[in-house]
């Protein structure tokens, strides 16, 4: 019954599920049916310049050889180097990270901050309109396609209101008239912070649609969850008791009720967070921005295979951490789990 | 002796997915301030229920008719929020369930305060400590810091009185506030629940199907059995003159250490609320059952004084 | 299937089913109603491309000039073959995996459930998209990576099920009267996995529609010109700005098929639930 005990041999099964997924993804590239050498020199390739780059790239060696090389780099965070860009893939995806990072950030903080809230009411007011009305939109929240989603919204607000801008994380004008250093690259803060009002706002708009379309299947989940626990909250003594004695309704619903049913919520929250990860990759090549779903689907579409597999490890990895993290809130809050 | 509540014909149907449960049935009756009123009969008679439309918590699915009074108003939508939590408190049967399991001792009585008298925080917490000792919890500090489940039973049924306390009502309802209690705690709560009541004079409904507490506490008694009222008189007298043969059943059920033979149980079970009975509802499992009794409702008249029953055996004696 | 008479009380149930039954039926007819059946299995037809709704083509034609209606129907074929194959395959792979591990325990149970555990640490999406795009476009391909990245999830459900019941008394019994571990696993434990199976196979159907869609979006899954909902969508991309209904209807159509299973799979999961069934109170 420790805690602590519990932390870490969670921590250890996540490396060692970490350790599976690394084997399972190089397995998948290795059977490769094209030629990554042949890829990696291009179009023009001479036979000696393929034979030259399978040296480089080791592709010349057994099997588990070359995974032992692989692990090692992974170890030293080396992610091989990309075919197409041929950058190093680690700075590539760096870079990819934080701008799919902003947009996941503010998706998440839309769909809680909605999300709860309209969870309780429908909780409340519930088999009434604006219960049924809530999980429809719920249940279509979680149904949308996001690609299509997304386009439809930009032919809304782009094409015929006119309103908010189609694509990128920020105006090409904007960024050459008001240029701001990327310190984190995490625009809203790198903007506030060089005072950059004008591209501050200019951002703020580009984050605007993507940010929606990305909320609307973790506010479709969140919604739900929070409902349903809500409805079996209420049904609790304490809340007859809270009513018997006139507290005031908001306070028996937002306090009283909700802080018993937040919690499974918030395994919810964490939990959306990975799917939302992953719906970032399509919500990314509809809005062009350059964030990791773009840079994996320029992968794919290339063959790229050092930033397929670099991709889909940082993403797996971030994945397991999520998990991890989940697992250990679940385990806190909850006293029936054994350690 | 002016009347604090009264019951006027008043019947409560919930509507279900099975049919319509008919949970009460032309109540009529009345508690008078500064009493003690012990409501008594068997689980899922009513009394709970009785009690709960006193202060509007019902659920979506009820149905009524008839009319409650409280001090001489009626009680409807609009005026039973200022009855609810200020002139009527109730303390509810299991301590456990009732309090937030989340929120602290000290909170939850701060809610209450707060709500009833519209005084701020700060000053709540101050009264905090009184309440907490009138209901003989004297550990304040550590108990207002406390969370229900740091508690033992016995000390959260008194915050649940001190809860009640916190509203000074003119009636409290006690919904069998001992049954989830052990025996020797038991005796402390009611003594307590007494006690109070000597010293402030609120009236008391007080819930319950054991009869050792009736004899001890109550002024009057009122016997429910499945929805309606049966019988309905002053204490000594309901116990020496039981005149409805369920009072006579259940009073002879009670385990006496007196009497040579183990007490003999009412024969049958509760009926069906859902179906429509003509004649009197406990006629399945009376021992004195006649023809009228399968035909004509038997209505509560008095039939000695103060004493009301509503059985077709008494009919000659009414007044 | 007394789910199935609860449900079919249900409002919501029904109006749910009727859609699902409709896209069924006009999966299964299609070839013989389809307007236009040549340009939905995509003939082409440039004199048309790209014509606005109207009532020869009630929803456009797309930049190959291809009826979008018929293409929409024919759609709906690959979306539920896609979806029911998926499902189906990845239950008949999980379903045995999870009763053996529930069921047996111990070493067989841990090596199961690591195997699986391994599988369930991929981000959904992206595992398929790994093994989609290594072993080649095509639906088929498609419809294998999904299976791979599905099946655990019904390892796990059904194991957790089965590990609930074996312990019940009839299960004991059978064990006792000498009955193999087979026929017990067939017979008792199986039986006891429908219900929440059912439930979760109905909102996976919703899913997997949607997973396989984003597969084509990709490039992965179904090439053309075969008709299919994603695909459409992503040929549509190029030339929504302008021609607004090329991708808005496919999509639609995906989005009101995938609300009903999911609206479905909602009411099940409900019935199922025995603590949400209270509806009398007090």
């Amino acid at each position: 019954m420790n805690f602590l005990r519990y932390t870490i041999s969670r921590l250890f099964w996540s490396i060692f599920v970490v350790l599976g997924v690394v084997f399972v993804v190089f397995l998948v590239s290795n059977v490769v049916p094209s030629d990554p050498a042949a890829l990696w020199v291009g179009p023009k390739a001479t036979h000696s310049a393929i034979q030259a780059a399978r040296e480089k790239l080791k592709l010349d060696r057994p099997i588990l050889v070359r995974f032992g090389y692989f692990l090692k780099d992974l170890l030293r965070f080396d992610l091989g180097t990309s075919i197409r860009t041929h950058n190093p893939v680690i700075e590539d995806i760096r870079k990819a990270l934080t701008a799919t990072f902003e947009l996941l950030l503010l998706a998440e903080l839309l769909a809680v901050g909605l999300g709860i809230p309209l969870g309780v009411l429908a909780a409340v007011k519930r088999n009434k309109w604006f219960d049924n009305l809530s999980r429809v939109f719920a249940v279509a929240g979680v149904s949308l396609p996001s690609f299509w989603y997304g386009m439809i919204l930009q032919l809304l607000f782009f094409k015929w209101l006119g309103i908010l801008p189609l694509s990128d994380r920020i105006d090409t004008f904007v960024s050459l008239i008001h240029p701001f250093e990327e310190k984190t690259g995490f625009y809203l803060i790198d903007t506030l912070l060089a005072r950059n009002y004008v591209a501050f706002f200019d951002v703020v708009k580009h984050l605007i649609l993507p940010a929606i379309t990305l909320a609307a299947y973790p506010i479709g989940l969140i919604m739900r969850q929070v409902r349903s626990m809500m409805v079996e909250v209420l049904q609790e003594n304490y809340i007859r008791t809270a009513f018997a004695y006139a507290i005031p309704e908001r306070k028996i619903y937002f306090g009283y009720a909700l802080k018993n049913a937040i919690a499974p919520a918030m395994v919810t929250v964490a939990l959306s967070f990975a799917y939302t990860l992953v719906g970032a990759f399509l919500v990314e090549l509809i809005f062009n921005w350059p964030g990791l779903g773009r840079y994996a689907a320029n992968a794919i579409l290339s063959m790229d295979y050092p930033a397929i597999v670099g991709v889909t490890i940082v993403a797996s990895v971030c994945y397991v951490l999520i998990n991890f993290v989940v697992d250990l809130i679940q385990a806190k809050i909850d006293p029936r789990i054994k350690f | 002796m002016n009347e604090l509540v009264k019951f006027e014909n008043y019947s409560l149907t919930f509507k279900t997915l099975y049919g319509d449960v008919r949970a009460l049935r032309n109540l009529s009756f009345t508690i008078n301030s500064g009493e003690i009123v012990a409501l008594v009969g068997e689980t899922g008679c009513g009394k709970t229920v009785t009690a709960l439309s006193i202060i509007g918590l019902l659920p979506e699915n009820a149905s009524q008719t008839g009319k409650i009074f409280f001090k001489g108003v009626e009680v409807n939508h609009e005026n039973v929020k200022r009855i609810r939590g200020k002139e009527v408190a109730i303390v509810f049967q299991d301590p456990t369930s009732s309090l937030n399991p989340l929120y602290s001792i000290e909170q939850q009585l701060v809610d209450v305060l707060v709500s009833r008298w519209d005084i701020p925080k700060s000053e709540a917490k101050e009264k905090i400590d009184g309440l907490l000792r009138q209901v003989q919890l004297f550990d304040v500090d550590r108990i207002r810091r406390a969370y229900p489940h740091e508690l033992s039973g016995g000390m959260r049924q008194r915050v649940m009185i001190a809860m009640a306390l916190a509203c000074e009502p003119s009636l409290l309802i006690a919904d069998e506030p001992t049954t989830a209690l052990d025996v020797t705690v038991q005796r402390q709560i009611l003594y307590l629940i007494w006690e109070l009541q000597r010293a402030r004079k609120f009236s008391v409904l007080f819930i319950t199907h054991d009869l050792g507490i009736v004899a001890q506490l109550a002024d009057r008694v009122v016997v429910m059995y499945a929805g309606n009222i049966v019988e309905m008189a002053p204490k000594k007298e309901l116990f020496s003159n039981p005149l409805h043969p369920y009072t006579s059943g259940l009073l002879n059920c009670a385990l006496d250490p007196r009497k040579k033979k183990l007490p003999e149980p009412i024969p049958g079970s509760l009926p069906s609320l859902t179906e429509l009975l003509d004649g009197c509802i406990f006629r399945e499992r009376c021992g004195r059952v006649q023809n009228e009794c399968g035909i004509l409702t038997p209505e509560l008249a008095e039939v000695r004084p103060s004493h009301f029953v509503a059985c077709h055996l008494w009919r000659e004696q009414r007044g | 299937m007394k789910l199935v008479r609860l449900a079919l009380k249900n409002r919501l149930a029904k109006f749910s089913l009727t859609i699902v039954s409709i896209f069924a039926l006009l999966a299964l007819i299609a070839p013989w109603i389809v307007p236009y059946k040549e340009q939905a299995l995509g003939e082409p037809n440039m004199a048309e491309r790209l014509l606005s709704p109207s009532l020869r083509h009630p929803f456009g034609t797309d930049h190959m000039g291809r009826d979008i209606l018929s293409r929409m129907i024919y759609g709906a074929r690959t979306s539920l073959f896609t979806a029911v194959s998926v499902v189906f395959l990845s239950a008949l792979i999980g379903v045995p995996i999870g009763i053996a591990a529930g069921y047996f325990g111990g070493l067989v149970d841990n090596v199961l459930m690591r195997f699986t555990d391994v599988f369930l640490s991929f981000p959904p999406l992206l595992l398929a998209l790994l093994i989609a795009s290594t072993l080649g476009k095509g639906l088929f391909n498609a419809i294998l990576a999904l299976v791979i990245t599905w099946w655990p999830w019904y390892a796990r459900l059904v194991r957790s099920q089965a590990l609930s019941t074996k312990s019940l008394a009839y299960v004991e019994a059978a064990r006792a009267a000498g009955v193999s571990n087979f026929m017990i696993m067939f017979r008792h434990i199986l039986p006891s996995c429908i219900s929440p199976l059912a439930v979760q196979c109905t909102m996976d159907m919703g899913s997997a529609i949607l997973e396989a869609a984003a597969l084509s979006f990709l490039g992965l899954g179904v090439q053309p010109p075969m008709p299919d909902w994603g695909l459409m969508i992503s040929e549509g991309k190029a030339y929504f700005l302008n021609y607004w209904w090329v991708p808005t209807f496919p999509g639609l159509f995906m989005l009101v098929l995938v609300i009903s299973f999911n609206l479905l799979g909602d009411v099940f999961r409900e019935l199922v639930d025995p603590r949400l069934r209270r509806r009398m109170l007090i």
